[in-house]
């Protein structure tokens, strides 16, 4: 049986962090400590995503992006045509990428094990292409936001904590999501595809739809993950919201941190984003590259050596120090 | 309740079954028998969805369900094992469970009220929260029978589900399977423990079925002697 830390502690060291996270911006006073959290955040809630569909169903998406700018480009040319509140974009957003996330489930999904994730990287890939090519959405060039004021109503704030507590809103919301769907049908139906989809579907599980039902969620999260950004950033462009980096990215945060738990992603996104933002100081310059090379050499370091990640290791020297 | 037709499958130029008639009837236990290679478990794929079937026709209780998907083969009453044996090996015995019984039940507490009772019927109650890989292969095989009955069949298909295990072991198994009640189509290729169980036994030998019967003229039945003895 798994190690389990007990009940009451868990819950207090999970309190204790969500008080820490909701008091960070009100301790910290200055912007980049605060741009750093809000970091933590994005990344937390993008891995947590991820994790939906990759640590649950087993789906290894690298296309996350897609849905991402998905996200960010519906809400800004809605704000931008029609003036559209981004919370609605938020909305609208997520309903496009749950579109998109069928029309790749669909065929993709036919595809097992590293075809899809090669599938979704091809994808990911084309959409920056012709995203470029869209003039009507900024294509190279890229859109700015159009500010018509500060305030919840525009999801847009003069300081950074405004965006810190609607990130945390946002993954509060995904969080509740995962913890929902991993106790019902949906959670039990996604790890028994993971672990052997033939098997699964002679015992009823009907693995497409669940699949399109995961990658429809995750979807729809990470589009608002990319609403949010684009409120945050006031700008985007194909190499900001669709690169493949980014995509490779969000895969590291859960699996790094644990795929297929719940507090994985927020694990992983609380040491790889500090980590990036170090090095990149470091390494100077914008190091994206670089970023994937050392991104791709982690994932596999993490598959061979500890598969189930930081939350892994934790249980395992939790284990151990319990035995001693 | 299941009617096989003229059930017909090659792969390239070898007819793995060609044109297999067999029925089972309502509570019935049929036996399924033939050397290696005969094309059993080919058959067991056919009816459940894993292979598409080149021609015939797979009836139950009144339904088509030729190269129907297995997840709606699965939803139609019939369940099955693995010749190789398949759990989910990072979840635990009863979560196992509980996914073949969320086909009758919506909610986790009736899907889990459920496993628990399939657990009980098949022994394996006192695993029930042990990771189902750390088991050893006799005892995965029953939780495949666990899971097969949490979805409440009409018809449990069984491949191979008894060779391997010990002679106690079988006989536990075979007292298992009697008490479920339902219609079993049981694919052995050792006759001895076969015999004793079935009702009525089919025999299969290189894709054709050679002789059909009650158990104790099968056994005296030369053709079948001879396909297994190889004379
Ligand atoms: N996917 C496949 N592709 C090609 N040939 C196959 C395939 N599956 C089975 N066969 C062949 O079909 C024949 C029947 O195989 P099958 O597995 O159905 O036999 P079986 O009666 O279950 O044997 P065993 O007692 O060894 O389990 C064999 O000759 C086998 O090599
Ligand atoms: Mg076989």
């Amino acid at each position: 049986m798994r190690p389990r830390t007990s009940g009451l502690s868990l819950q207090a060291a999970v309190a204790l962090l969500a008080a820490a996270v909701l008091g960070w911006p009100l301790i910290f006073r200055g912007p980049y400590p605060q741009h750093i959290m809000i970091l933590i955040l994005l990344n937390a809630l993008l891995g947590t995503a991820w994790n939906i569909l990759g640590g649950f169903a087993g789906q290894i998406s690298l296309g996350q992006a897609i849905f991402f700018g998905a996200g960010a480009y519906t809400s800004t040319l809605l704000a931008q045509h029609a003036e559209i509140s981004p919370w609605i974009g938020l909305v609208a957003g997520a309903l496009v990428a749950i579109v998109i996330a069928i029309a790749i489930g669909g065929p993709c999904f036919r595809l097992s094990g590293h075809y899809f994730a090669i599938a979704t990287i091809a994808l990911g890939e084309i959409a920056a292409i012709a995203v470029t090519n869209w003039d009507y959405a900024g294509g190279a060039v890229g859109l700015f936001l159009p500010v018509e004021g500060t305030g919840l109503a525009q999801m847009k704030f003069d300081d950074k904590r405004g965006y810190h507590y609607v990130i945390c809103a946002l993954l509060v919301l995904a969080l509740a999501v995962t913890v929902w769907l991993r106790g019902a049908r949906a959670g039990y139906y996604w790890r028994a595809i993971r672990e052997d989809q033939a098997a699964a579907r002679s015992a009823g599980v009907p693995a497409t739809r669940y699949k399109l039902l995961a990658i429809s969620i995750s979807a729809a999260l990470t589009a608002m993950a990319g609403t949010f950004y684009a409120q945050y950033v006031l700008f985007i462009d194909p190499p900001s919201v669709l690169p493949l980096s980014l995509s490779i990215q969000i895969c590291l945060v859960a699996v790094l941190g644990g795929a297929g738990t719940l507090l994985g992603p927020l694990l992983g996104a609380a040491v790889l984003v500090p980590l990036s933002a170090a090095t990149s100081v470091l390494l100077g310059g914008s190091g994206r590259s670089l970023d994937l090379v050392v991104y791709g050499a982690l994932i596999m370091v993490i598959a061979v050596f500890e598969p189930s990640g930081l939350v892994g290791l934790w249980r395992r020297i939790s284990a151990t120090v319990s035995r001693n | 309740m299941l009617e096989v037709q003229r059930l017909t499958k090659r792969f390239g130029g070898l007819v793995a079954n060609d044109a297999i008639d067999l029925t089972v009837g309502e509570r019935e236990i049929v036996g399924l028998i033939g050397p290696n290679g005969a094309g059993k478990t080919t058959f067991f794929n056919c009816i459940t969805g894993q292979l598409k079937l080149d021609q015939g026709r797979v009836g139950f209780e009144g339904r088509d369900l030729t190269n129907r998907a297995p997840e709606v083969i699965a939803r139609a009453g019939i369940a099955r094992t693995f010749q190789l044996v398949r759990v989910f090996r990072e979840m635990s015995v009863v979560d196992n469970v509980v996914v073949g019984a969320f086909l009758r039940e919506r909610t986790r507490q009736g899907a889990r009220a459920r496993a628990m009772q399939a657990l009980k019927a098949t022994g394996l109650s006192a695993s029930a929260s042990t990771d189902a890989g750390a088991l050893p292969v006799a005892l995965q095989k029953r939780i495949e029978l666990a899971r097969a009955v949490a979805m409440e069949p009409r018809l449990i298909v069984l491949d191979e589900t008894l060779s391997g295990l010990t002679e106690a072991e079988t006989r536990e198994a075979v007292d298992v399977l009697r008490g479920l009640r339902v219609a079993l189509l049981v694919v052995e290729h050792v006759m001895e423990v076969i015999m004793p169980l079935s009702d009525r036994v089919v025999v299969l030998d290189a894709g054709k079925r050679i002789a059909e019967g009650p158990p104790a003229a099968i056994a005296r039945d030369p053709r079948v002697i001879e396909a297994y003895l190889g004379v």
